[in-house]
């Protein structure tokens, strides 16, 4: 989503950002209302593209074969990998007490990280304190 | 540069700083948001500019410190 707009230097307009914003809770909503999985996939940067005609499209984690959950990178210190886990799944995963139902507050949380990244065309970590 | 004084309308800005926030309670839920957001969709999805008369109370509690902050 960000690396194209990075290269040509060319700030996302506040539409298009709506607009991520409307697909990306509009997906939420249907996972939730068909129970297809619990949620709805690791939403990063990295995962969300802008197709041609400006239509939001979320990748599958499992397009990348050696890509591994954000749960994983955390499990395994590895603080230089992508991941936007919200705060609080970031401590209940350390400590072992994952909560898998937590209303999609989590999914919510990383839509706006990965918003606020699109909006400044950076790493949301080099702007977000998780301390 | 910060989010928060990005060019972004401060609305705007208002509801992604919510969805970022630290507790998960203080964010709006799923439903509160496309609650929210919904009612708009003909000039989000048409990339157009709209006026958003009122918004959930977390939203107008974040964007009245926020502009407090600002003046």
């Amino acid at each position: 989503m960000i690396k194209e707009r990075l290269s040509e230097k060319k700030n996302f307009k506040e539409s298009e950002l709506w607009f991520a914003l409307y697909s990306l809770t509009a997906a939420l909503v249907d996972i939730r209302r068909n129970g297809k999985t619990p949620k709805l996939g690791d939403i990063n940067p990295q995962n969300v593209f802008v197709n041609d005609e400006g239509h939001i499209r979320v990748a599958n984690i499992y397009s990348w074969p050696h890509e591994r959950f954000s749960y994983w990178k955390v499990l395994e210190n590895d603080k230089h990998e992508n991941t936007l886990l919200a705060p609080e799944d970031m401590n209940n995963w350390q400590t072992n007490h994952l909560d898998n139902d937590n209303n999609h507050q989590s999914e919510l949380f990383a839509i706006g990280a990965t918003i606020i990244s699109a909006a400044l065309l950076s790493d949301f970590k080099s702007v977000y304190d998780f301390k | 540069m910060a989010f928060g004084d990005s060019k972004y309308s401060d609305i705007f800005k208002a509801i992604i700083l919510n969805l970022v926030s630290v507790s998960p309670s203080d964010r709006l839920t799923l439903e509160e948001l496309w609650n929210f957001i919904q009612p708009f969709h003909e000039p989000i999805l048409r990339k157009e500019q709209f006026m958003i008369p009122s918004a959930p109370q977390k939203i107008e509690m974040s964007l009245a410190s926020y502009k407090n902050r600002m003046y």
